[in-house]
C-alpha cells in the first residue's frame, strides 16, 4: 500500500463515521477497483477501527481476501466469512475456523436468512448483535445467479436485518454503471452513497 | 444479466474487434512464433492500463533483469520509464522456474499478486515453463489458470509457438481468450497478421488482420486487405 493507499483507507473511515447507525451504505465503485476498495475498507475496519464484522461473498471466494489480509499482516480474529462462491470457483477449499461455506448464490433472497441464524450462533465473533459491520463484496454477481426481483427481496430484507440492530452498518458494494436496473433497485433501499472514485481523485 | 466490464487492450484497433476490450476479470493467451510482437503486446497493454490508474504486474519467466527489459523496451514512444517500479511492477520469476517446484513458484506469484493487487497481470512466456515441469506441467497450468481467475485482473499469457504447431495447445483450452500473432512470407517478404482465435462473451471478429509493429504505437491493427 502506497501513501495514497492510506489515505484512501482513512477516508472511508471518515465517511463511514458519518452515517447515523445502523443503517446500510453504498460503496459505489468502478469494477475494476471493487477488489482494492474491499480491501481498504477492511484495513480500516479491523485494523485502524478495530471493528467486527462478517465478509460475505458474491464474487470472489473467501480465500482471496484471506490471503490479502494475511499477506498484509492484517489480523482476522474479528472477521467471519460468509462465503457462497467457494464451491463455485474450484479453490481449494481451506480449513479455517472462521468461515461458513454456504450455497445460497442461486437463491439470493433466502441470503438473509443465513445471516439471521447468526442472530442465535455465538461463534467466536459473536453474534449479529455484538458485531459492527457485515460487508457484501460486490453486487454487481448476483445478476449472474438471480432474476431482479430475488435481488430486490435480498435487498430489502437485507436493509431490515441491519436496522434491526443497534449499531450495524451494512456496507454493499457495487459499480453504479454495471446495470442500471440493479441500481435502480439498490438505490431504492439505500440512501447513503459514497462515491469511492470521487474520493481516490480528490486525494 | 450482468454485462461484462472490459478493459482496452491498449493495441490500436483490436478494441473495435472484440466489443471493446478483454472481458474483466479473464485470462487470456498471446500466442505467436518469435518475433511476432508477444512482448510489445503485453506491455502496451500494461502501459494502457497505467495511464488509466490502473495497476500492472508484470512476471517474466526468461530470468531477464529490469535494466535489460527496459533497454528493449525504450525503443517504443509509447512507454513511459515512470510508470515502472509504480504504475508498472516487474517481477522476475526465472530463477524459481528453474529451480523450485510449480507449487513453490505458484505460492510466489500469489504472494507477489496480493501484495500488488494489479488489476492487469502480463506472465511472459508461460511456455518457458514448460521443459522444468515436464509431465506436471498441465497441472500447474490447470493451477495457474484457475489462480489467475479467482483474482480480479484481467491476464495475460504470452505463449512461443513452436514451428508446424498452430497455437501452445495445452494453455488454449483452459484460458477465456486466444490471440494468435504470426508472420506469413508473401510474395517475397514477412507479412505479420493477428488473429482473434477465440474470446468467451465476444461477438468477435475472426480472420487474419494485417498488423504492423512501430516504434510510435507499438503493435497497430491495419485496415483488412480484403
Amino acid at each position: 500500500m502506497d501513501e495514497k493507499d492510506s489515505k484512501l483507507v482513512k477516508e472511508l473511515m471518515k465517511q463511514l463515521k458519518k452515517i447515523d447507525n445502523p443503517d446500510i451504505v453504498l460503496l459505489d465503485t468502478p469494477t475494476t477497483h471493487i477488489a482494492k476498495t474491499n480491501f481498504f475498507l477492511l484495513k480500516g475496519l479491523l485494523d485502524l477501527e478495530d471493528k467486527k464484522g462478517y465478509f460475505l461473498t458474491l464474487d470472489r471466494p473467501h480465500q482471496n481476501m484471506a490471503y490479502l489480509l494475511n499477506n498484509h499482516d492484517i489480523n482476522q480474529e474479528n472477521i467471519w466469512y460468509i462465503d457462497t462462491v467457494s464451491h463455485l470457483s474450484g479453490r481449494k477449499r481451506v480449513d479455517r475456523e472462521n468461515v461458513d461455506l454456504v450455497d445460497n448464490i442461486f437463491q439470493i433472497e433466502k441470503l438473509t436468512e443465513v445471516l439471521k441464524r447468526k442472530e442465535r450462533k455465538n461463534d467466536s465473533l459473536g453474534t449479529l448483535g455484538e458485531i459492527d459491520f457485515v460487508l457484501i463484496d460486490n453486487l454487481g454477481p448476483m445478476l449472474n445467479y438471480n432474476n431482479i426481483e430475488k435481488i430486490e427481496e435480498f435487498v430489502s430484507s437485507f436493509k431490515e436485518l441491519i436496522l434491526s440492530h443497534d449499531n450495524l452498518t451494512g456496507c454493499l458494494l457495487m459499480d453504479s454503471n454495471s446495470n442500471e436496473d440493479l441500481d435502480k433497485v439498490v438505490k431504492r433501499y439505500v440512501k447513503n452513497v459514497i462515491d469511492v472514485k470521487k474520493l481516490k481523485e480528490d486525494i | 444479466m450482468a454485462e461484462f466490464e472490459r478493459l482496452s487492450t491498449g493495441i490500436n484497433g483490436l478494441d473495435e474487434m472484440v466489443d471493446g476490450g478483454f472481458p474483466f476479470p479473464s485470462v487470456s493467451l498471446v500466442a505467436g512464433g518469435a518475433g511476432t510482437g508477444k512482448t510489445t503486446f503485453g506491455l502496451k497493454f500494461l502501459t494502457e492500463g497505467a495511464r488509466q490508474g490502473e495497476q500492472g504486474l508484470f512476471f517474466t519467466t526468461l530470468s531477464e533483469p529490469t535494466q535489460w527489459m527496459l533497454r528493449y523496451a525504450n525503443q517504443f514512444d509509447f512507454i513511459d520509464k515512470d510508470f515502472f517500479d509504480n504504475e508498472i511492477k516487474y517481477q522476475d520469476i526465472g530463477l524459481l522456474v528453474q529451480n523450485e517446484g510449480y507449487e513453490e513458484l505458484l505460492d510466489f506469484i500469489d504472494d507477489k499478486i496480493a501484495e500488488v493487487m494489479p488489476q492487469r497481470i502480463v506472465i511472459d512466456p508461460i511456455t518457458v515453463v514448460a521443459p522444468y515441469f515436464e509431465h506436471e506441467y498441465r497441472s500447474f497450468l490447470f493451477e495457474l489458470i484457475n489462480l489467475l481467475k479467482n483474482w480480479q485482473a484481467v491476464s495475460l499469457l504470452t505463449g512461443e509457438v513452436a514451428p508446424g504447431e498452430p497455437y501452445p495447445q495445452e494453455v488454449t483450452y483452459a484460458v477465456d481468450s486466444v490471440i494468435l500473432l504470426s508472420m506469413l512470407e508473401e510474395e517475397g517478404s514477412r507479412r505479420k497478421y493477428l488473429e482473434v482465435l477465440k474470446m468467451r462473451g465476444t461477438d468477435h471478429t475472426t480472420g487474419k488482420q494485417p498488423i504492423s509493429i512501430t516504434t510510435e504505437d507499438g503493435i497497430v491493427v491495419l485496415k483488412s486487405r480484403f
